[in-house]
Parts: C-alpha cells; sequence; structure tokens
C-alpha cells in the first residue's frame, strides 16, 4: 500500500521576514499559501506549518512530512508540549468528523522551547462581542490586538477590509495596544478539506500565532460559547490550549459570559459601541447588515441592557419581522436566543421582542427537521441549490 | 437561607491514617463526614477537603473558610483554578454563586516520592477501557463506596468489591477501596450525577495524594457530545495540585467503541458492573436504560451471550420503555442502532430501537422543565430527590413483582 504523504516542501522568508511562503505537496497537488505581516516580523516554524496542514493531512493522507528543503536540512525542530499535545488534537478532530484519520508526523525533533517571557500578550480580535469581552477583561495585561485578512473577511473585500482595519486601528490607539494585521490565503489550502466555521479556524489561528510567537508569550482566543453550551467547534476550550508550546501559551477565554452578559460588561465603553463588527454575512460589503441572525442576536442583546440605541454600527434598525424569521435550531442558536429572552424579561417594557423570541423557542421541531433536510439535500445537489435559494426568496 | 460562610473543621486521623473525619459547619447545620480506607492511609489534604466543601458552599454560603491553626496550605495550581471551576459551575448551575476562600495559603506542593498511577474504577464501560488502555502504567484501581453504591447496599458491595478484589489480581494492580458519607454533604445541597460527583472524586483523590502522582478519571461522554455533567474533560483536570495530577480520560472513543475494545476480554463479561438503579440489590437490573444500551453495544460484537453479570436476558419490551428525551440517551440508542444494523441479523432490536427514536419529546422536555425548576432552591430541591428516590422505590417494587 503506498503511504499517502502531505509534505511541506518549501519555506520561504522574505521582505525583511515580513512575508512568508509555503508550499504545500499533496502527490500532484501544489497549494502554495502566503502570510504577511504588515509590521511585524513573521518566523515561520514547524508548530505554525504543521497547524496549517493538520487538517488537510488528516482528510487526505496518511503521513505529515516536512521536507528537507523546508528546514533547510537541519531537521524540523518542535515543541515537545505541542508535539505530545497532536495525539489529543487528532483525537478530537476525528471525534468531530470521523472523515479525518489520524496521521504520522516524519522530520520533526520534538525539543523543549525555551520561554522568553518577552512580556507581550496579545488577543485575535475582530471587533465583535467576544473580542471587546476578552479584550475589556483582560486591557491590563494585553498589548497587541490581532487581526487576520482572509478570515472571516475574504481578500477580494477591499472596502470591508479597509473599514475594519480602521476600526481596529482606532481601538488599538484608544487602548494604547500594537495592532498586528496579517494577510493570508491559508483558507485556500484548508477551505476544500475542513468546514472553515465546524472545524479549520482554531487551526488557522494557531498557525497565524505561532508565525508571531518571536515576540509573544501568551494569545487570547475569545470564546463565542459558554461552559454549558459548548459544542463541536473550530475554536474550543478543549482544543484551543492544546496548540500552545513551552513558549507560546493559548487561552480560551470568555466561556464563563452569555453574550447578553458581554454585552453589558462592552456596553461600558462607547469606542466599543461605535465600532462593534459582528456580521460574517455583510452583504454589499455592509459593515453590519443588521437582518441576519449575528447581528439581530447582538442587537437584541444590546437591547437588554439598553444600549443598542447609542450602538452607531448596525445598518439597519432592529426589526421584530427580522426576529421570527430566525431559525434558531441552527448552530447552537437556541442557547444563545434564550439568553436574550430571560435577559429581555429581566429588564422588561420589551414585550413585543419577547413574544417573538418565544415564538421562534415554541417552533415545532419537526418544522427545523425538514428545512434541515431539504438545505442538506440543496448542499449536496448543486442543480437544486437554486430552485432551494427561489424558494426561500418566495417564501420570505 | 445564605450562611456567612461554609467553614472547614479540624481533621482528625485515626487507625494509623486510614481514617479521616472531618465537620463542616454551615451556620448552625453541621455534617460529619469520615472516609476511610482498609489499603491505603488518607492524608489530611487541604485540596481534598477544598473539593468536598466547595459546591455546598457555592449554593448556600457567601464563603468557605478552611480551619486549622493560622492559615493552612493550599496548593497553589489548584488556588489558581478555583476561579474557573467556579467559573464553570455558576455557568452550569446559575443558582450556583461564587465564593471566597478564605484562610488557605498558596504553598507549592512537592511531588510525590512514588510514582503510582491510579484510577477511580467502578468495573463499568468506561472503567474496563480506561485499564486496558493504560494497563501498563496504572498501579492502583481506586473504588468508593458511597458514591454510586450507597452504603446501605450491603451485599451488592460484597459482590462489586470481590469483582474488583478480582479484576485488580488478574492485572497484577493494587486495589485501594475507600468509603464514605460525602454524599450526606453534597446532596443536599446539589445534584450528584448533574454537577457534584467529579469534585467527590477530586476529593478522594487528593485524600490519596501521599501515594498518588496520577488519577485517571474514564469518560463517560466523547469529545463531540459534552454535556453538563459533574465529571468533565474541562473541569477534571482543574482539580489537579502540583503533586496529583487528574486526567478526564476517553472522550475519543464512544460507548459502542468501548464495548469493541473490552467485549474480547473475557474477564471484562464476567465483571462487567453498569447498572445504577440496582433494583433489589441487582448487580445489573438488566432492564434500565444504562443495562439495556451496554447489552445492545454488546450484542453488536456477538459478547453479550458471553456475559454473564446481568440478572435479566434482553428484551425488546425493556428496549421500548427507554425515555429518548435526553440528548444522551437518543444519541447512545443512535450508535447502537448504527451498530447493530452493520452487524446484520438484529432486526428485531433495530426496529424497537428505530420506534424509540421516532418518538415524540416533549414528555422529556417537560420532565428536564421540571427539574431545573426544582433545581433553583434548596427546599424544592430536596423535595425533587425524595420524589426521585420514591419513584425509584415504586419501580423496584413493580420490577420484583413483575
Amino acid at each position: 500500500m503506498t503511504v499517502r504523504d502531505l509534505c511541506i516542501s518549501e519555506v520561504r522568508s522574505g521582505d525583511g521576514g515580513r512575508r512568508v511562503e509555503v508550499e504545500f505537496d499533496l502527490g500532484q497537488e501544489h497549494h502554495p499559501v502566503h502570510f504577511s505581516g504588515g509590521d511585524a516580523a513573521l518566523s515561520p516554524n514547524p508548530e505554525s506549518l504543521i497547524a496549517c496542514a493538520l487538517l488537510p493531512a488528516m482528510r487526505l493522507a496518511d503521513r505529515l512530512t516536512i521536507g528537507e528543503e523546508a528546514t533547510r536540512g537541519t531537521g524540523a525542530e518542535i515543541s515537545e508540549r505541542f508535539f505530545r499535545a497532536l495525539s489529543t488534537i487528532q483525537d478530537i478532530y476525528h471525534d468531530w468528523d470521523p472523515g479525518l484519520r489520524r496521521v504520522t508526523l516524519s522530520g520533526v525533533t520534538p525539543v523543549r522551547r525555551i520561554r522568553r517571557q518577552g512580556g507581550r500578550v496579545g488577543t485575535f480580535f475582530t471587533g465583535g462581542v467576544d473580542s471587546f469581552y476578552t479584550l475589556l477583561k483582560h486591557q491590563d495585561e494585553i498589548t497587541d490586538l490581532l487581526f487576520v485578512h482572509g478570515f472571516d473577511i475574504s481578500l477580494e473585500s477591499a472596502s470591508l477590509r479597509r473599514r475594519t482595519s480602521d476600526m481596529i486601528r482606532e481601538v488599538g490607539a484608544f487602548y494604547g495596544k500594537r495592532v498586528v494585521e496579517v494577510e493570508t490565503n491559508l483558507p485556500s489550502l484548508l477551505g476544500p478539506y475542513a468546514d472553515w466555521a465546524l472545524l479549520a479556524h482554531g487551526a488557522a489561528l494557531a498557525a497565524v500565532a505561532h508565525l508571531l510567537s518571536a515576540d509573544l508569550d501568551k494569545i487570547y482566543v475569545p470564546a463565542s460559547r459558554t461552559y454549558a453550551r459548548i459544542v463541536p467547534w473550530g475554536t474550543h476550550p478543549l482544543l484551543d490550549p492544546l496548540w500552545s508550546s513551552e513558549a507560546l501559551e493559548f487561552i480560551h477565554d470568555g466561556c464563563e459570559a452569555t453574550r447578553p452578559m458581554k454585552a453589558a460588561l462592552i456596553s461600558e465603553s462607547e469606542i466599543a459601541l461605535r465600532s462593534l463588527r459582528v456580521c460574517f454575512v455583510n452583504p454589499g460589503e455592509a459593515y453590519n447588515c443588521g437582518r441576519c441572525e449575528k447581528c439581530l442576536r447582538t442587537m437584541i442583546a444590546l437591547r437588554a441592557v439598553g444600549m443598542l440605541e447609542r450602538c452607531t454600527t448596525f445598518d439597519a434598525p432592529l426589526d421584530v419581522r427580522n426576529v421570527v424569521r430566525i431559525d434558531v435550531d441552527r448552530a447552537g442558536r437556541r442557547g444563545a436566543t434564550m439568553d436574550n429572552l430571560k435577559a429581555l424579561e429581566k429588564k422588561g417594557g420589551e414585550e413585543e421582542l419577547c413574544r417573538a423570541l418565544r415564538k421562534i423557542l415554541n417552533r415545532p421541531r419537526w418544522h427545523a427537521g425538514v428545512k434541515g433536510r431539504l438545505r442538506g439535500a440543496a448542499a449536496r445537489y448543486p442543480a437544486l441549490e437554486r430552485y432551494y435559494r427561489a424558494l426561500r426568496k418566495v417564501w420570505r | 437561607m445564605v450562611a456567612s460562610e461554609l467553614r472547614i473543621g479540624e481533621v482528625r486521623t485515626t487507625d494509623q491514617g486510614r481514617r479521616a473525619e472531618v465537620e463542616f459547619c454551615l451556620g448552625a447545620e453541621r455534617y460529619p463526614v469520615y472516609f476511610q480506607s482498609p489499603d491505603a492511609a488518607l492524608g489530611a489534604s487541604t485540596e481534598g477537603l477544598l473539593a468536598c466543601a466547595l459546591l455546598p458552599a457555592m449554593r448556600a454560603a457567601e464563603a468557605l473558610a478552611i480551619g486549622g491553626g493560622d492559615g493552612p496550605e493550599v496548593s497553589r495550581r489548584l488556588l489558581s483554578a478555583l476561579p474557573t471551576i467556579q467559573d464553570i459551575y455558576c455557568d452550569w448551575e446559575p443558582s450556583l454563586r461564587r465564593v471566597e476562600v478564605r484562610g488557605a495559603v498558596p504553598a507549592e506542593r512537592a511531588a510525590p516520592r512514588g510514582a503510582r498511577t491510579g484510577m477511580f474504577f467502578s468495573g463499568g464501560v468506561d472503567s474496563f477501557y480506561t485499564l486496558l488502555k493504560h494497563r501498563d502504567e496504572i498501579t492502583d484501581l481506586v473504588f468508593v463506596r458511597g458514591f454510586d453504591m450507597s452504603l446501605e447496599s450491603e451485599s451488592l458491595y460484597h459482590r462489586t468489591s470481590s469483582m474488583i478484589a478480582e479484576v485488580g489480581a488478574f492485572y497484577g494492580k493494587r486495589v485501594v477501596e475507600v468509603e464514605t458519607n460525602l454524599r450526606t454533604l453534597l446532596d443536599p445541597h446539589v445534584d450528584w450525577a448533574y454537577i457534584s460527583h467529579g469534585a467527590a472524586m477530586a476529593a478522594v483523590g487528593h485524600l490519596l495524594s501521599s501515594s498518588l502522582a496520577r488519577i485517571y478519571i474514564p469518560a463517560s461522554q466523547t469529545y463531540s457530545r459534552l454535556y453538563v455533567g459533574g465529571s468533565h474533560p474541562l473541569l477534571d483536570p482543574l482539580w489537579s495540585s502540583e503533586a496529583l495530577e487528574f486526567i478526564h480520560d476517553g472522550c475519543e472513543a464512544t460507548r459502542v467503541d468501548k464495548v469493541a475494545v473490552i467485549s474480547i476480554h473475557e474477564i471484562v463479561l464476567r465483571s462487567l458492573r453498569v447498572c445504577f438503579t440496582n433494583t433489589d440489590g441487582a448487580y445489573n437490573c438488566g432492564r434500565c436504560e444504562k443495562c439495556v444500551r451496554t447489552m445492545l453495544a454488546l450484542q453488536a460484537f456477538g459478547a453479550l451471550e458471553r456475559c454473564t453479570t446481568f440478572d435479566a436476558p434482553l428484551e425488546v419490551r425493556n428496549i421500548l420503555s427507554i425515555d429518548p428525551a435526553p440528548v444522551r440517551v437518543r444519541l447512545a440508542a443512535m450508535d447502537n442502532l448504527r451498530a447493530l444494523e452493520k452487524r446484520g441479523g438484529e432486526e428485531e432490536y433495530c426496529r424497537a430501537l428505530r420506534s424509540v427514536l421516532a418518538r415524540p419529546l416533549w414528555p422529556g422536555e417537560l420532565k428536564k422543565r421540571i427539574r431545573a425548576a426544582a433545581m433553583r432552591h434548596p427546599v424544592s430541591s430536596r423535595l425533587y430527590g425524595l420524589l426521585k428516590r420514591i419513584r425509584r422505590a415504586l419501580r423496584g417494587l413493580a420490577g420484583s413483582a413483575r
């Protein structure tokens, strides 16, 4: 039997260490991936390369190799802590998606990395509720805000990228934090092999953080779910710390707070209310469309703490007609909706909104089941997708 | 009413360190708790006492005070993990409140001299899986009387004790039995299965920390199906000190995966103990959901007939009586159904499982809401516990009448 090998064949650094290019080879296929660090120097290391390649390897290969060319023939030294945790990382991925199989790792030598104690602490920062909560909670400790172009905002969305970049720089200047912007096409390597939200984005964040590990001692990954509601998701309180090395500590932060609790904290900050960015749909490169489930969920949480009117970043007002369209049976939305309902009931005087939330929570589950099956069928057969979309429009 | 503090009294160790007694004072209420072991010395570990008292304090007090001289030492690692432990508990059960821990002095605990590795062993599927997976490393099987098995169950205890002794002898492991009435402190304040059994295991682990360096806690959940439960992969490691490492083990395998691994061992098939209902002191009643779930998995690997520890044969009517409302029950039924379909020739059991899975979920939802409402107040949670016990007793009577 031939062993299929995903090989990291070449790593090139350029632009004074501010750009890194990596070649990932799988048989005849070649995947070039680049990272540009803007102001920050990037140091390619086996930890970051493995974080990039692990999921594609688990999907398609039996072995993941760091080639001699990539390490200039010196043998790649890898953090012992990271190396030991790879087995559990693979256990978790395999359990979440049985189509991912454990792979062996070759071409690396485990060593104990030296902790530099440079004192810099980063947080991944997108401008969302979770990001602001972690920033405000640890503002005395955090020194760097990291934003990655090419992850939740595609590299093609020029104006949205510019607006987001300006916002993050303003927040950085306000709180006196260094802003590190990284640009990458890494999702083009991961996308074909692992769902971005469900699996891949945590590994991608780990890859970027390790590229910056010459500078950072600790990196916060803001949590999007609470302890009681964790589900398989790319960033996860069990998974994120496993990406740590002796030199760089990953901390999944904020599982103790629901979205309304986070909204309550961040609404004390004027700059958060004029910068908040939560939308991933971004129709027409809108900053926050104000209509998608995530925008609505956030607007309701802000309303529950009486701060929605002071938040200026939503393109549409909170409309009950949009709220009743939310499908709460997708991706852990039910819990978040219940949290919002509880917060609104506690505040009082929001009967119309409460009624809408109760309505979507009490909708029979078969409704969601049928919708889910239709959506699944549409995703499997591209020819159906067009009709599915048309049907949805008519329904609306 | 919330007391100003829950105070942990002085620990008295007797019988050459094989018995430890301590009193927990909550306002005017006194909870005397003991631990005893014929097999190992129990240290007066402040970490263990903290694990005993944390949840009752979070339910019924404003602070937790550790008594005994001026400032007893507590592991720095555990003290720094306490805020996260309390965050997790508060998120799981919002009626619990964060409490301040008074009187503890942080200290670096020294690593134990020996390098013994223990595991909590009840004789169930998860226990055997962890034992077989780490059999080269594990040196001690720890069994606690008074946790899943009540202190009154004499005959069941003797049968379980001799089973564990046999397993220990077979694999060359030391068996450490511990007896405790810790549940008299925990049960009035928090639900055992839902919240407190992990803290209770942490308490016992720390009391044994003079001889153990690591202790495995067999997982009952998988990474993709994590739910709120006293022992949890996020929570268990947080109970560690510098001297004792807690490892939550086995989340990579479903129950069906685990049964596939363990069912090829004869000693497992003559020792397996999974039942918590234990109608009439039965070792495995063979009728409750947990027994039926395990029997179906054994059947899927053709091992049920060789397994001699179930008091009743696998019957379709017992499969049909499963309540599919709890998500984990439904998922376990799906796993079993898949495994049985793969084996083939088990159409009757498959049909029964399909019918269980097709049943409406609202009765279960209603039950869950009643439970959540009851757990919000100490009085109603006690009443709920009492009603549960009465219901279980009635079921037992009905079972014996059958």
